[in-house]
This record gives structure tokens, sequence and C-alpha cells, in this order.
């Protein structure tokens, strides 16, 4: 797998392109694969690039990146289980379970567990947020450019 | 000081006598009860044998009056002290108590002092050694797995504030604030030591802790361990979360943190629908690997370095839209190897913009801002670094450029 290769010996910036790395080649492959005109079904495709490629970026350690990756596999072999959430949406109402909701695989965690899943979730959620959109703003910089020549 | 060890021996005939005392006051004094009702302080109460901070108390003042005052209070039990306490306050003298019952726990006291001492001189430095803070040592002692104790200290520590202003009131003030901050650190300490050995004795005549719902004090360690974990948790949600600073305690805390969770997987939800009405091309993936990377990391060493990896998964990646007059534009910016700075300040401003509500408006602006200070700072940076551009990189690079140029035309 190639990665961009740093100098540095800080292991972050190898994370941090590697998720990078990650989005942007499954980015490639939607902009190949699906066409312009099914903006629906590529946008639903490059959320779901979105949180793939930071559940590999992120240590498969974390209970979050399992059930990314889980949820994954189980939409590839096409037996999304979605019959699960209906049953336990409403179930106990505690200050936590929004929290629980949010985080992938937060179900079943106990309290101290989900906050420490929720520090690494929103860590790599916001560096997917800074990766996506300074895309955009590079394909705004590149249209531009590409006007003015 | 002393310097023995406290046996639970010395203990129990102390807890015995003290349990028939509080049985006794119990009914007196049952109105009175002052009832902290928390949990938490039950458990830690069950931990620590000494978490009546000994500490505390030998910071108490000399006043003589002071040790026959305190002699009378050990003979309650801790509830009760703290409803005594309160009580004295106002009466001025506790009364109430049994003379007979009060001189056995007088000569129980004495015993434990042996023990108590050592505990006083260990922790802090203490300005005050005298018999009353001996005693009141031994007091803290018998009292350790109460309830209430922490009100009983606070109180007492009221209690002897006011009552020896003449001799050193404000040491007092001082210390008894500064000691109860220090009780939870040290508090744990010994709970871990002691809260073995002398936990049991008590347990036969606090019934206030089996009240709290505590039943043991593995449970409550346990529990105070977690109670901890899930605070050092929070306080690293508080760094990450931005403008968390001043929010205390743990729902809004948690609503904050929600809030921004949804609040992130919008944007991502956002962003993932402009992303998918943008053409791409084959420039786009280089710029933005190569923005990401200075980016993310923020180097100027290896730049040049990444360069060439970075060229090559361009020619991997076939992208088959672009005409050909954009490949030689991107191979021109990744020229600009001291963009970092610049980058670093779009990064800031992309971070700005994320925190924001993201609406369409706003993001466009905050996209066109940062647009227009890319176009300024790269001009500049293209101009002045051209040449400063590694030799071996120029030529690599439009070679590459030349190279992907017929790999596009043949994917297309």
């Amino acid at each position: 797998m190639k990665q961009n290769k740093n100098t540095s010996s800080n292991p972050n910036p190898r994370k941090a392109s590697m998720q990078t790395y990650h989005f942007l080649r499954s980015l490639a492959h939607i902009n190949l694969t699906t066409p312009l005109s099914a903006l629906h079904r590529r946008s639903r495709a490059i959320r779901r690039a979105a949180y793939v490629s930071m559940a590999r970026a992120a240590s498969p350690r974390r209970m979050w990146t399992r059930a990314i990756l889980g949820r994954l596999q189980l939409l590839r072999r096409g037996r999304l289980l979605r019959r699960q959430r209906s049953y336990k949406k409403k179930a106990i109402s505690t200050p936590h379970d929004k929290l629980r909701r949010l985080v992938p695989g937060g179900e079943e965690m106990d309290f101290c567990r989900l906050l420490e899943e929720t520090v690494d979730y929103a860590e790599f959620l916001s560096k997917q947020v800074r990766i996506m959109e300074s895309v955009v703003v590079m394909e705004a910089e590149s249209k531009k450019k590409e006007e003015k020549v | 000081m002393n310097c023995g060890t406290p046996s639970p021996d010395q203990l129990r005939p102390a807890s015995g006598l003290s349990n028939f005392n509080w049985n006794q006051s119990m009914d007196s004094l049952s109105p009175i009860f002052p009832l902290p009702a928390s949990g938490e302080i039950s458990s830690f109460m069950g931990n620590s044998l000494n978490s009546m901070h000994v500490n505390r108390l030998v910071q108490f003042p000399t006043d003589p009056g002071f040790a026959e005052r305190a002699a009378r209070y050990s003979c309650f039990s801790s509830a009760n002290y703290g409803a005594f306490s309160g009580i004295s306050e106002s009466s001025g003298k506790p009364s109430r108590v049994s003379s007979s019952h009060c001189l056995k726990a007088k000569d129980s006291r004495v015993q434990l002092e042996m023990g108590d001492g050592e505990f006083g001189s260990g922790k802090e430095d203490s300005s005050v050694t005298d018999p009353a803070s001996v005693l009141g040592e031994s007091i803290a002692k018998k009292r350790k797995a109460a309830a209430k104790r922490k009100l009983k200290v606070t109180v007492e520590n009221d209690l002897i504030a006011k009552k020896s202003r003449s001799t050193e009131s404000t040491e007092i003030e001082k210390d008894s604030i500064m000691p109860k901050e220090e009780q939870n650190v040290d508090e744990k300490k010994q709970g871990k030591d002691d809260g073995a050995k002398a936990s049991e004795p008590f347990k036969d005549y606090i019934h206030v802790r089996a009240r709290r719902g505590q039943a043991t004090d593995s449970h409550s360690l346990a529990e105070r361990v977690r109670r901890e974990k899930i605070s050092q948790r929070m306080k690293l949600l508080q760094d990450l979360v931005p403008g968390c600073n001043k929010i205390t305690g743990k729902a809004l805390m948690l609503d904050e943190i929600i809030n921004y969770v949804q609040a992130l997987q919008r944007q991502v939800e956002f962003l993932s629908m402009k992303l998918a009405t943008v053409n791409p091309g084959l420039d786009f993936n280089l710029e933005n690997l190569f923005s990401k990377e200075s980016l993310l990391n923020q180097e100027n060493a290896s730049f040049s370095s990444s360069l060439y990896p970075m060229e090559n998964l361009s020619a991997s990646i076939n992208f088959g839209h672009q005409s050909n007059e954009e490949s030689p534009i991107p191979f021109t910016l990744a020229n600009g190897i001291d963009t970092h700075c610049s980058i670093g300040q779009l990064d800031s401003i992309l971070h700005q913009a994320a925190i924001m509500q993201s609406s369409l408006d706003m993001f466009g602006s905050s996209a066109s801002q940062v647009e227009n200070l890319w176009d300024d700072e790269l001009n500049t940076v293209l101009q002045s670094s051209f040449g400063q551009n590694q030799e071996i990189g120029a030529p690599s690079q439009s070679f590459h450029g030349q190279l992907s140029i017929p790999h596009m035309k043949i994917e297309l």
C-alpha cells in the first residue's frame, strides 16, 4: 500500500496522511464509477468513503472503527441489519444514550468506555472534516485556474 | 508525636463504646440529624480509615478548653458528631454527654492517641502538635468510616474556628480550607492501606452507611475509581471540544459533546454532498495530496521527498476527465514548497469554518476567503520559490507530467 512517506518520526502525520490517502483514493474511485447524474447515490458513497477512511486510519482496537468496518462488510454482502436498531432505539432513556447512538458501536459500552471512544471518534471526525473541506477548496481553486486559463 | 501503629484492638473498644453512645444519642438527636445524603461521601468514607483528615485536625488551635470539648465530642459517634456540632454551635456547649460514657471514651481515646499520632505527623507540616490536636486525631480516626465525615469536619472546623477566635482564628480557617481539598487526594492513599483494617469494627455502629446503600468498601472503592476515570475522560473531551472551558458539570458537558459530534457528522454529510457535485480531475488529486501533506504535517523538510511518491501516486491513479492543459499547472503548484505557512493559515481558517454552523453561504464565503489567500500567497511563493525548487525535482516533475498525459489519453 503506497503511503506518503515522511522523514519525520512522528506517527501522527503518517496517520493523518493515511486518512487523506484513503479518502482521496476512494473519492477517485467513486468519481470514476458513479456518474454525476446519480447525485444522491454519489453523495452517499462519498459519505461512506469518508467514514471508512477514518476507520482505516484509526487504530483497529477501537470499538467505533470495528463497528464502521463491520457495517461496511455487511453492506458489501448486502445484509445490512437495520432490524436491530429499530428494537433498541427507544428502550432506555438515559442521558448517555444520545451519545451512544451518535458514536458508531456505542450501544454496548459502559459510559467510561464510551467517553474514551468519543474522544477518539471526535478527533478523527474533525480531521476528516478538514480533509474534505480542503478538497473542496482545492477543487474550487483548480476550477478557478481553469477558468483563468 | 507518638509513633505507635494503630491496631484494630485499640479501635474496637472505642467503637463499641461509641456505638452505644451513638444509639443513645441517636434517639435524642434524630430530628436534628444532618443528612448529607450523598453516596459519594459515604463511599470514600468507607474507603479510608483516616479519611478524616488528621492533618486538618492537627492544625487545630491550642485552646485548652478545646481539649475538653474535643473529649466530649469524641463520646459521640461520627454521625452524631455532625449533629452535635450543629447543636453546640447554637447552644455553645454540648451538655448532653453522659459523663460516664465520656470518661470511658476518653480512656479509649487515650489509647487511640498512640496510634493516631503517627498519622498526623506523617501527613503534612503540622504547626500544632499539642494534646488537643492529638485528641482531634483520635476523634478523626474513630469517625473515619462515617458517612458524614466530611460534613462533620467542616462543621468541626467552623466550630473550632468560632471557639478559638481569640487564639488563631484566621489560621484555622485558612488551614481548614486547605486540608479539605487535600482530603480527597489523601483519602484514597490512606484508604487503601487501612480501609480493610478498621472498617469492619466500625461497620457495626455506623448504621448511616448501610442506609446510604454502600455495601462494602471494595465496591465503593471501585466506584470511586470509576468516577475518577470518567472525570478524567470528561476533561479530555473538554480540551477537544472548542469553547467548553467554562462549562462545569457532567450533564452540560455531555450536551456540548453531543452537539459537537452531531455538528461534525452533519458537516461530513454536507461536504459529501458538495463533493458529489464537483467534477474532479487529475490535478485535484495531486494538489490535495500535496496540501494535505503540508497541512497535516507542517514540515518543510519532507516536501521534496514527498513530491516523488505523490507524483508516482498521481501517475498510477487514473483520472480521465481533464484536458492536457491542466497537467502542468499542478506541478507548478507543487513547486511551491514554501506554502506551508499559507497552508497553516488555510488550515486555521478552515478549522474556524468547520466550527461554525455549516450553511452554504457561510462555507462559500470562507472558501472564497481561503481561495483569495491561496491566490496571493501562491503567486508570490511561486515566483520566489520556483528558482529554489530542487533541480532534481523539476525535471522529474516534467517527466511525470509527460508520463501522465499519455496515461490519460489511453484511459480516455
